[in-house]
């Protein structure tokens, strides 16, 4: 299982990218955070998850 | 005149910085372009795939981004947002924003400064948000800040200049610009803060909350002009007691 946002999900062995977008994030509009890693743009389909893995998608929202 | 607020050596003509927060995105373009604004804050956050908007379509693009690092406990966490936004496209600016308290929402100086530190030896730009305090004030431009934000009140409480002493201490004390961020809820308390030397205005609620947000957000940008012309002009003195005329004693009528 990789927690993705928070959420235990199945996408052991996936590429992040496709984990990512198939939950209908938009590409260039956040960033991936790997075990508290920031992942390089260029890496985002290249990168595999594991069991074990957390996976943070963020964005910027409103804020003051 | 030339009257600039100069920050991380960049130069900008307003003094007035508007949140984003609390309000509709297509509301955005009309505030910025309301207040005059040339710097904005944000807000880093997991991403929600139920926005179908992305905010950073809003913001017209020649606007300073300053992303903030709400939602942060600890120095270690503020840096990790920092990152964050700077890989987002956020720039070197940071607003850095540390909360150990989620019922009033007070800054964490101590671990406030320590954020400011690692961050300002990176290269960001960093502008403290913090409780207004001289010696976490010296303790920030020590540490690097390129401004010091001391707050005027509990966040998004609308009070007002609640710690105006203080600040004052800081604008007087310490050789940075100082602006006042959270709490002001009226133009006449940012024009108040402007008057007292303040370098800038940050403001959201107070603009957010408002009927009319763009009508508000012009409401605010001429308020903290007034403001700063005030100072520069430098205000009349105040008598302690008594009056005096301003007009010459017409002698010839008691005679």
């Amino acid at each position: 299982m990789v927690k993705v946002n928070g959420v235990n999900m199945d996408v052991d062995e996936q590429i992040a990218f496709d984990v990512v977008s198939s939950l209908g994030f938009k590409e260039n509009t956040y960033v991936l955070e790997l075990n508290e890693e920031i992942l390089k743009k260029d890496s985002y389909k290249s990168t595999i998850l594991h069991s074990g893995d957390v996976l943070e998608v963020v964005s910027f929202m409103g804020g003051g | 005149m030339e009257d600039k607020l100069i920050l991380g050596g960049r130069e900008f003509n307003s003094r007035f910085i508007l949140g984003s927060g609390k309000y509709n995105l297509d509301l955005i373009k009309a505030a910025v372009e309301n207040a005059g604004a040339e710097i904005i804050t944000l807000a880093v956050r997991r991403a929600n795939t139920k926005d179908s908007e992305n905010i950073m379509d809003f913001i017209p693009k020649n606007v300073t981004l300053l992303p903030n690092t709400s939602g942060a406990r600890d120095a270690k966490e503020a840096v990790r947002i920092a990152h964050l936004s700077r890989e987002l496209g956020g720039g070197d600016f940071v607003k850095v924003e540390i909360m150990k308290d989620s019922k009033y929402l007070l800054p964490d100086n101590v671990e406030t400064i320590k954020a400011t530190e690692i961050l300002a030896k990176e290269g960001f730009v960093v502008l403290p948000y913090m409780y207004p305090d001289l010696y976490s004030a010296r303790d920030l431009a020590n540490a690097g800040a390129a401004a010091i934000m001391p707050l005027a009140a509990p966040i998004g409480s609308n009070k007002g200049l609640t710690t105006k002493d203080f600040i004052q201490i800081i604008i007087d004390e310490v050789d940075l610009p100082v602006i006042v961020d959270a709490g002001i809820g009226k133009p006449s308390e940012a024009c108040a803060a402007m008057e007292m030397g303040a370098a800038a205005i940050m403001c959201n609620t107070a603009i957010a909350t408002a009927k009319d947000i763009p009508v508000m957000a012009n409401a605010f940008k001429l308020a903290i002009e007034a403001g700063r012309k005030a100072y520069l002009a430098g205000l009349g003195r105040v008598l302690a007691r008594g009056s005096e005329s301003m007009d010459p004693l017409t002698g010839f009528l008691r005679n």
